[in-house]
């Protein structure tokens, strides 16, 4: 593993559905430490290229590298494994399962215990699990939600799923951190929470992080830089001051007839 | 060669019972998603409907076979309205095993009250051998094949033709999009439940002069189950192709093999298609999520 | 925070089930203390339902097949080569375990319903088979089974039951311990979303194998223990509607608990003896609870014990902080 960390790098990215073209010919870079705001109006693909990055769609062209690693080249399982952890636009947690145990499986590709050393109850799997329940506390301690983690994720209020989704994501120690619209449904107050939140993320713990938001206020507030999608095209990218002011931007914002929901 | 027509003709009469409980098979999946395990019991209700009205109540055949099948079409809604509707939001095997739950009721509701007796139905059609181009023949089987084409393409008209028929095309298509255009989709599904619970009944009664008629029964409607896999879950056609296809192959299995093995043959071909082909002869591959 | 299931609480939970079960058994008559080895051997084979399905998602309509399995190598090993039971355990394991991953195996790549379809299937076949295949199984007159010995001694039906509940303890403590680690919470993950859990890093093939497989096993277990209890075995008692009581046990114990399908296994085991006069009813009675419990109370009987745990931990003040709440 090279000391520098790695950076995520995507060039010519294209994938279609059925004759409909999703993304065509993206291509940006992510570096270690760096925010980077990915937004456009919907449908513009943008959650289409996190499927791709985490290998849920293989694309039809394009290259994806991860430091010296070539993405495309891992099965699904293995993306986590080598340190791009992500969060769902619409939520998918195991709602079943305490947030705790939601944490937990964050953690999964960290730990070794095979069916034998779980059956049995071997003492490796037990430190095993005793040092990831501390990571997965102190995980959930940096959102804020330490007080609620034996609470099921289904019982959970909506701000706190979408806090959840993102410890559960933080646990593994990504140097990645792909978010899909984790501001989406949050009050005034959660979003600043949630603002700070990532801000820690990325200073203090210098993990690069790619920002899908809808609100504006959250991506454009918060990024060091923006790339901004179209028709799944790249129209514009620049730092968040350039991109407010970019007419082609506006134009494609305001060219469809699409409501923001109040933050 | 003579025998291997004789094969064929007599699998055609098992194929196509068969191929009506296929059919109904395939339209509730078509149109509520779902594997109806109720469906042999479906058939053996028709039966003892039919059998009731036909020897305890004395009705003449035809009519005992309509209200017998006016009957099933009843129990078949209400299932719906008791099994299914119930339970839309639940995940697939809730939905499956309630239906093996109601399957589980009919058969031990019918067993409590006329206990395990067998009955048989007295042949409606005789039974007295003729030769045709050299295949030995019943009129009873000849007259089972026939009513259950007419069956077949009574159900093809309906569907083609009538507004109902094409609102439950609409609904297997797209549910949302059936529903924007005014169809009423709980009454798709109520029809389509009532229409596979008849058809199940029609083979139920065509088959009750042939086997004795018992609480059991219904097992046999597992062969339609596999025929309608082998033709393909989603398609009519295939179903009705599968049902044939499933009595010949049977009967073939039972004259080469051995009697004994020949549901082992059925029920190997069953995995065997699940395995290589999930998507049967003419369905289209299962969908899978992206 | 402790895990749960660990520590000194979890130590006396197991000795008081183990000196209950033993007490149980110097206390009950023999029939009952039968009808009491018979719900522990259920209960094993609804565990290995929970496994696959409640736990992993996987639907399993034909697990009689695996008991099946279990029971007649028993069988045919004790009766024809003298085998010996403890002996005859591994093999029917192994088998049961093998032909979990075969059927496992095309279920990767089908929906819920294919999965449904093939494990009926098998469910099926398998009866088939013990019911034709004369010269190995005898068919419908089905096998006595000798009795099992160890050491000098020779065990009866009802000594049999310390051998059965022994086997209860372990199988139950081998499956909590499974649900409670990272295996089980990648079953859970698998179930409540199999696209967060593979982006999680859980590798679904490999583990919706091995939920098939250990759920297979547990079946193969109950056949097998089920064939030393009752020395006799028959294809009847491997038929599908066995296949549908052992998901009528999980559904109304509850199915993703673990006390789920012991809880069901008694309730199902007992309740047929209790209504020994009511022989048709009792199908009738159990196919209407299964459809009950489906449709108003789907998490079981335990699972709304659960709920009602968790409403009263939420009404509780805030006592769940752990030191390092700081946020």
């Amino acid at each position: 593993m090279s000391p520098e960390r790695p950076r995520l790098v995507l060039r010519d990215v294209s994938i279609a559905f059925g004759g409909l073209r999703a993304v065509h010919e993206v291509g940006f870079e992510v570096r270690p430490g760096e925010i980077v705001g990915l937004i456009g109006p919907n449908g513009a693909g943008k959650t289409t290229l996190f499927n791709i990055i985490t290998r849920i769609y293989r694309p039809d062209t394009g290259e994806i590298h991860f430091g010296d690693r070539d993405l495309l080249r891992l099965v699904r399982h293995e993306v986590i494994a080598h340190g791009i952890a992500r969060t769902f636009q619409n939520l998918l947690l195991f709602n079943q399962l305490t947030a705790l145990d939601n944490v937990l499986i964050g953690l999964h590709s960290r730990m070794r215990a095979g069916l034998v050393a779980c059956g049995l109850q071997l003492p490796r799997m037990g430190r095993e699990e005793r040092a990831m329940r501390d990571r997965a506390e102190q995980a959930l301690a940096l959102v804020g939600l330490a007080g609620v983690a034996g609470q099921r994720a289904r019982n959970l209020p909506f701000g706190h799923q979408r806090l959840l989704e993102l410890a559960r994501a933080l646990a593994s120690e990504p140097t990645l951190l792909l978010l899909d619209e984790p501001g989406a449904g949050l009050n005034a107050e959660e979003l600043d929470g949630l603002t700070n939140v990532i801000r820690h993320i990325r200073d203090d713990m210098g993990i690069g992080i790619v920002l899908i938001g809808h609100t504006m206020r959250l991506v454009l507030g918060i990024s060091d830089r923006v790339v901004v999608l179209d028709h799944g095209v790249t129209i514009a990218e620049g730092r968040p001051g350039e991109i407010r002011a970019n007419p082609d931007v506006v134009r494609a914002y305001l060219g469809k007839a699409e409501t923001h929901a109040p933050a | 060669m003579a025998l291997l027509g004789q094969v064929l003709a007599s699998g055609l009469i098992l194929g196509s019972l068969y191929a009506l409980t296929a059919l109904g098979f395939v339209i509730i999946f078509r149109a509520t998603g779902v594997i109806n395990f109720a469906q042999g019991e479906m058939m053996m209700i028709g039966a003892i409907f039919a059998l009731i009205l036909y020897q305890d109540y004395g009705l003449g055949y035809v009519p005992a076979f309509v209200l017998a099948l006016v009957g099933a079409w009843l129990t078949g809604v209400l299932l719906e309205r008791v099994a299914y509707r119930p339970l839309l939001n639940a995940p697939v095997f809730t939905v499956i095993l309630s239906t093996v739950a109601v399957a589980q009721m009919l058969r031990s509701g019918v067993r409590a009250f006329r206990g395990n007796e067998l009955s048989l139905f007295p042949p409606i059609l005789s039974t007295a051998p003729f030769t045709l181009a050299g295949i030995t023949l019943t009129p009873l089987g000849v007259g089972i094949v026939a009513v259950s084409l007419a069956c077949l393409l009574a159900f093809v008209a309906f569907f083609r033709f009538t507004r109902i028929g094409w609102a439950m095309r609409a609904t297997a298509q797209n549910k949302e999009a059936a529903a924007l255009v005014g169809v009423s989709v709980p009454q798709v599904f109520s029809v389509s439940w009532g229409i596979s619970a008849a058809l199940a009944a029609a083979a139920g009664i065509l088959l009750a002069p042939l086997i004795a008629i018992t609480p059991d029964m219904g097992a046999i409607g597992i062969k339609g189950f596999i025929a309608a896999i082998m033709g393909g879950y989603s398609s009519l056609f295939g179903a009705v192709v599968g049902g044939f296809l499933l009595g010949v192959v049977e009967n073939l299995a039972g004259v080469y093999i051995s009697s004994g093995f020949k549901d082992v043959v059925t029920f190997g071909v069953l995995i065997a298609v699940l395995i290589l082909r999930p998507a049967g002869l003419f369905g289209s591959a299962g969908t899978q999520r992206v | 925070m402790r895990r749960p299931g660990r520590g000194w609480g979890a130590g006396i939970g197991w000795l008081l089930a183990t000196a209950g079960l033993a007490a149980l058994a110097a206390v009950l008559p023999e029939y009952p203390r039968f009808v009491l080895s018979l719900t522990l051997v259920n209960a094993i084979a609804a565990m290995g339902v929970n496994l696959s399905m409640g736990y992993a998602g996987q639907v399993s309509v034909g697990h009689a097949g695996f008991a099946a399995i279990g029971a007649y190598t028993t069988a045919i090993l004790m009766g024809r080569l003298d085998v010996s039971f403890w002996a005859t355990l591994p093999v029917g394991g192994a088998l049961a375990i093998l032909c979990g991953i075969l059927i496992g195996l095309p279920a990767l790549k089908l929906s819920h319903l294919y999965i449904a379809m093939v494990t009926f299937g098998f469910g099926q076949v398998v009866n088939l088979i013990s019911l034709n295949w004369v010269d190995l199984t005898n068919g419908p007159n089905g096998l006595a089974v000798p009795p099992t010995s160890l050491g000098g001694y020779v065990f009866s039906p009802d000594s049999f039951y310390y051998i059965i509940a022994a086997f209860f303890l372990v199988l139950s403590w081998i499956a909590g311990n499974i649900v409670r680690s990272r295996m089980g919470r990648g079953f859970l993950a698998i179930r409540d979303s199999e696209v967060a859990a593979e982006s999680m890093g859980v590798h679904l093939a490999k583990y919706k194998t091995i939920a098939f497989a250990v759920g297979a096993f547990y079946g193969g277990m109950s056949g097998a223990l089920y064939a030393g209890l009752s020395n006799y075995v028959n294809p009847d008692a491997f038929i599908f509607p066995v296949s549908v009581l052992y998901l009528t046990m999980n559904v109304v114990g509850g199915m993703g608990t673990l006390a789920g399908p012991v809880v069901g296994a008694l309730v199902f085991t007992v309740m047929p003896e209790l209504l020994r006069g009511f022989a048709e009813y009792k199908e009738f009675l159990s196919g209407g609870l299964l459809l009950l419990f489906l449709v108003f109370f789907p998490e079981g009987l335990v699972g709304m014990l659960d709920r009602l745990g968790d409403k009263l931990v939420r009404s509780a003040p805030a006592g769940t902080a752990s030191a390092t709440d700081v946020a």
